[in-house]
């Protein structure tokens, strides 16, 4: 089993209890450089255990996105064509094998593919524009409500009352 | 990760082309952005010790004053995310004032920063307020890196403090700082008195090389400034955001008139005045180099953005900067300036500056840190987590319009 989270804690509590004590108050640099280091291993230990979790959370976020602009740009009246950028983003989603690196991929692909439609929209006629705005807008809500909820540790929200937990969107494991 | 977007971390002169042509933007900006992507390819930030930065010092004070001079008590200073800055005394013979010894500060460009900025328009600013706000005084300028390892400015070192010594908040440059009730009546009337200062001044009796001068009765001002941004994003990102692509269609559809020019601080917020904090009174306006002529609801939007500010002690009032009551600011801000505040520029400016602060935060920033281009690239790291408070704001304001 993986202890690098153990690892992390032990790093932060050297950097705290040995070396913080022995920089001179006049280096101010190295002072804020220490600490800005030991709050971000604090933050990565935290979210470490999360990661591949989060990574399917994104790839997720981004078919459904996908799929509603998809929707919205084919022709009622047709069959869907295949979209390779979709289908290969649910594969890898299904896939227990799928590594991190593979979800990343597939995300930024299905990313690019919706990004490719909103750039192009300036041809569609207004309504069906405004139909496409809005159905990205929608489904974005989702994935910045969980980027706040990701980032809290990190203390830079202002409205931290108004973040959802992480057990909102990810399986969060106890831990021990 | 191999991506697409790993181009930009050894731009071809094509992309640096393709993207100077289809976001036209001012002529100083321009520059600028295109010397960042030239030099990206070229080796990370080398981080400098205080010996180094004074022999630097020393060798540009050797060549630019008459006469002997000694440097005294060199100090770094911290809290800034994007300059490289050390304090300093200066021990010499003033012209036309004789032997002195005056306090200073040297504020230089890492590698890349988090914000593309000019120093020339820095100092052009600070010169042009010298007597109307309280400002550093601008002693030198090395514009070409000549001494300096990248640009730098020297100026007269301010004394005071960006925040109370007992804040809580705020500790990340200066966003959200929270004052207190005694120093929020004191700095309030001087916050606003000094904006309007700025965007009331007679721009025709300034001088000024490195800022266009935009007309008024038509949309250049916002087109310059979207473009700018635009151009950033393209160069910077590390991944596709499809609701910056729906901003950016938004804004441009959308392009406001100017209807007067002023000159726009661009970051005009706590955590860039300096203050006295027995007496509450505003030592100095840093941070100019945002600074353009233009539309001063891009200031009004700024200062205004949710992570800018913090919710008073009912938990209910959300003041302005950490100072103002928002349902107060705009009519206060109108009484003290005369001009009148348009909430339809205003929104656009709003998501605009939306739009800046999620490319800052989640393109520029991480860009910089993955090539280890400054010498704060862990604070930008962490700044990464306001880039969802900006979505947040953006999406907020995006569902107003579409």
């Amino acid at each position: 089993m993986d202890h690098i989270d153990v690892g992390l804690r032990a790093a932060i509590r050297a950097l705290k209890d040995v070396v913080a004590p022995v920089i001179a108050p006049e280096n101010a640099q190295a002072r804020e450089q220490l600490g800005l280091c030991i709050d971000y291993l604090g933050y990565m230990a935290e979210r470490l255990p999360h990661l591949h979790e989060r990574d399917r959370f994104e790839l997720s976020h981004q078919l459904a996105m996908a799929e509603a602009v998809r929707g919205i740009l084919s022709d009622p009246a047709a069959p869907q064509p295949p979209d390779p950028a979709i289908d290969s983003g649910r594969a890898a989603l299904q896939s227990a094998n799928a590594s991190t690196a593979e979800v990343r991929q597939a995300t930024a692909r299905v990313a690019a593919s919706v990004s490719l439609a909103v750039q192009g929209s300036a041809q569609l006629d207004p309504g069906r524009r405004g139909l496409l705005e809005r159905a990205v807008l929608a489904a974005s809500r989702q994935m910045i409500a969980f980027e706040r909820a990701w980032h809290l540790p990190l203390a830079l929200d202002p409205d931290p009352h108004e973040v959802r937990p992480l057990s909102d969107f990810l399986p969060v494991r106890a831990e021990g | 990760m191999n991506s697409t977007f790993d181009l930009r971390d050894q731009p071809t002169d094509d992309f640096i082309e393709s993207l100077r042509q289809r976001f036209p933007t001012e002529r100083e900006t321009d520059i600028l952005l295109t010397r960042k992507m030239r030099r990206r390819a070229g080796p990370p930030y080398a981080q400098v010790s205080l010996e180094q930065m004074v022999g630097w010092l020393r060798a540009m004070l050797g060549e630019t004053i008459e006469g002997d001079f000694e440097v005294h008590d060199p100090r770094w200073l911290t809290g800034g995310a994007s300059k490289v800055q050390i304090a300093f005394e200066l021990g010499w013979n003033a012209p036309g004032k004789g032997p002195s010894r005056d306090r200073l500060v040297v504020r230089m460009d890492p590698s890349e920063a988090s914000n593309t900025t000019s120093r020339v328009r820095e100092v052009e600013l600070l010169a042009a307020f010298e007597d109307l706000l309280p400002v550093p005084k601008v002693f030198w300028l090395d514009r070409e890196a000549r001494w300096f390892p990248e640009p730098a400015i020297i100026y007269s070192f301010v004394p005071g403090v960006a925040k109370p010594r007992s804040a809580k908040a705020g500790q990340v440059v200066g966003l959200g700082t929270n004052f207190g009730e005694r120093l929020r009546a004191q700095l309030a009337p001087q916050f606003l008195r000094h904006l309007a200062a700025i965007h009331t001044a007679d721009v025709s009796r300034m001088h000024f090389t490195s800022m266009e001068l935009p007309p008024t009765g038509a949309v250049d001002c916002a087109r310059w400034q979207l473009h700018r941004a635009l151009r950033v994003w393209e160069e910077d990102r590390g991944e596709d955001f499809p609701l910056m692509d729906v901003a950016a269609n938004w804004l441009q559809r959308n392009l406001p008139s100017l209807d007067r020019v002023s000159v726009v601080h661009g970051d005009y917020r706590s955590g860039n005045f300096l203050f006295d904090e027995p007496t509450g009174q505003i030592t100095a306006w840093l941070d100019w180099e945002r600074g353009h002529l233009g539309d001063r609801h891009r200031d009004l939007a700024w200062m205004t953005q949710r992570e800018k500010g913090h919710l008073a002690e009912d938990g209910k009032t959300y003041l302005v900067c950490g100072l103002i009551p928002m349902d107060e600011f705009y009519r206060r801000y109108e009484e003290a300036s005369g001009l009148k505040v348009d909430f339809e520029r205003l929104r656009w400016y709003r998501v605009l500056n939306c739009f800046q602060v999620i490319t800052t935060t989640m393109a520029t920033m991480y860009r910089v840190a993955k090539l280890g281009k400054s010498h704060q690239d862990i604070l930008l790291a962490r700044l990464g987590a306001i880039a969802p408070v900006g979505a947040h704001e953006l999406a907020e304001l995006l569902a107003e319009v579409l």
